[in-house]
């Protein structure tokens, strides 16, 4: 069932409700251009939405990640018609990276968040984990003065009669984690399969694409933007923790940070066959030297070199 | 020309590499199997005759400190370029504070969704792709391939001086204790190669899965071309005994010898890196 109501009245343009009365997106749109490049193919067309989730039952609020600064109006528009009189307000992040948390500095302050959350200790024996845990908490404590605490994958917690569960993300670059809804049976991932556009900037910002738009070819394009190492490598082990994701978790409908929410379990099932099958045909691609193209010859390579 | 000497290290950033590089930031200590121990987050200055630019902004918790290093050493002249080498919060996530404080700098990178970050700062960031070039008096950044890297990056190469600047490249973590964070390579022991291989396995998460020996030829290649006197890697103490660095942090490239649990199992050993396409 399409739960998508976009007829539901009193909510501002930038809150899409993608469950009745539990989950919303909030966000703008922006046009396929050069300035995403850093997530989309070069010849994508139309329209991209960009999106942080809300999560709201029984007084509880919970957002995910904070949007983009440049909708920074529309994330404002879109908390302060959903927040009401909430008595518990949470912010847990998929991800450290600037399209997730530059917003949180105000998010917190001007809507008084209880806690922030944020996935750490991948695995408690590993330094690094550590290491980039203290990065990330000492640079949220520098920019926020809302407590902060690290979550574990797992459970964590309820949103009224909401149910959330943090899982490791199979495919990511920096650490990421993606939150899986279990009585909506939505799955929330990040950076994760935002190759779907709007046809226009109106929307609609929900879709079930039809089979011809996941193909192996579109995802394939869309990874190779931000997961290029996904090419000629061994990726066997990251089919496998894709596919665990999936065991045991229906999935009605993905919500990734950019792109449309992709709906329907069908359409979920053949984005999961066809990233799979892209996965195997990424694996065989042949390395390139990133050093094609690159003809640089310094004026006097062996000089002594001056200060 | 010839006349100026390196101060002895102090044990703490800043340091004064060159009359016209400075080493800033800091690290940032964690207690790990009951010792201290630290990982750098660099940032640096070049200083031309004509313009200066800084390497990637820093980590926020050192912001007061390297604010006021890059102002000692720029004296009364203003930053003129600000260099994220990539969009991460260490590197890329302090650029509106150095903007503020210097208000004619430009931002350059390869980092085209940074006006959706601060789109009230748009009008100042320059896109740049590999083979760009800016000129600074005596001396170029020239933008070069990131044969190691998480997000797209950009490394780059100071002409002169012959710096090779490589992000999260070349990093190590070091058993270092407070007191040696300005110790160049050439001042303190060599770093121990399982913890350089912890952190790419982790902070690269692709060496995980692949035979990062294939990358080798393209690295070697590109040393061989810019011949750099020191590197500077904004995870790991500044090298300056680069023959002896570059096969320990490629044998810290090699997967499946970290003492982590390694997802794949390490490849068999070839006699020859392979050709890249």
């Amino acid at each position: 069932m399409n739960m998508h109501d976009p007829s539901r009245p009193g909510l501002p343009a930038s809150v899409t409700e993608i469950c009745p009365g539990a989950i919303y997106s909030l966000g703008g749109v922006l046009p396929a251009d050069a300035r995403l490049a850093a997530w989309i193919p070069r010849d994508v067309r139309g329209f991209i939405p960009f999106q942080c989730y809300v999560l709201r039952d029984g007084g509880q609020f919970l957002m995910l990640d904070g949007g983009l600064p440049v909708h920074r109006d529309e994330v404002r528009a879109g908390i302060q018609a959903l927040v009401g009189e909430s008595h518990e307000r949470r912010f847990m992040m998929t991800r450290r990276e600037l399209d997730t948390i530059m917003n949180l500095p105000w998010i917190a302050h001007d809507f008084q968040f209880q806690t922030l959350y944020c996935g750490g200790d991948l695995s408690p024996i590993d330094f690094f984990e550590k290491m980039d845990d203290a990065n990330i908490d000492a640079h949220i404590k520098t920019l926020v003065d809302t407590p902060f605490e690290f979550l574990k994958p797992g459970p964590v917690g309820k949103v009224g009669k909401l149910e959330l569960e943090m899982l490791r993300s199979p495919l990511m670059v920096l650490p990421t984690f993606w939150f899986y809804e279990k009585t909506t049976r939505t799955l929330f991932t990040s950076d994760c399969w935002g190759f779907l556009p709007q046809p226009s900037s109106g929307g609609p910002r929900v879709r079930t694409p039809s089979n011809e738009e996941i193909t192996g070819e579109r995802i394939e394009k869309f990874l190779s933007v931000k997961f290029d190492w996904l090419a000629s490598i061994d990726n066997t082990p990251l089919s496998r923790d894709l596919e665990n994701v999936f065991d045991g978790r229906p999935v009605d409908r993905i919500c990734p940070n950019f792109g449309c929410v992709i709906e329907g379990r069908a359409a979920v099932d053949r984005v999961v066959e066809q990233t799979l099958l892209t996965l195997q045909t990424m694996a065989k691609i042949p390395r390139s030297s990133t050093l094609a193209g690159w003809n640089y010859q310094p004026e006097s390579p062996s000089g002594a070199g001056q200060q | 020309m010839g006349e100026w000497k390196r101060a002895d290290p102090t044990g703490e950033l800043p340091r004064v590499v060159t009359p016209n590089l400075l080493w800033t930031g800091g690290c940032l200590s964690i207690e790990y199997q009951g010792e201290l121990a630290h990982g750098h987050f660099s940032t640096y200055v070049v200083r031309g005759s004509e313009k200066a630019m800084l390497v990637d902004t820093g980590h926020a918790s050192h912001w007061s400190a390297a604010e006021k290093h890059v102002e000692d050493f720029l004296g009364d002249r203003p930053l003129d370029y600000i260099f994220p080498t990539h969009g991460e919060f260490p590197h890329g996530g302090l650029v509106a504070h150095w903007m503020k404080k210097y208000p004619n700098a430009i931002c350059v990178g390869d980092l085209p969704e940074y006006p959706l970050y601060w789109p009230h700062l748009a009008d100042r960031m320059r896109q740049i792709k590999v083979g760009d070039e800016i000129d600074l008096g005596d001396r170029k950044m020239v933008f070069v391939p990131a044969i190691w890297r998480d997000l797209t990056t950009l490394w780059a190469f100071e002409t002169t001086g012959r710096v090779l600047f490589v992000s999260d490249g070349f990093a190590y973590l070091h058993y270092h204790k407070a007191g040696h964070c300005d110790f160049m390579t050439s001042e303190h022991a060599p770093p121990d190669v399982k913890l350089i291989q912890f952190f790419n396995e982790r902070a690269l998460r692709w060496t995980r899965y692949t035979d990062t020996r294939e990358t080798f030829a393209d690295l070697d290649e590109m040393l061989r071309r810019l011949n750099p006197l020191m590197i500077a890697a904004a995870h790991g103490g500044v090298i300056d005994t680069t023959a002896e660095m570059i096969p320990l942090v490629k044998d810290g490239m090699l997967m499946g010898q970290s003492g982590a649990p390694a997802t794949i199992v390490k490849m068999p050993a070839k006699d020859k890196a392979p050709t890249t396409a």
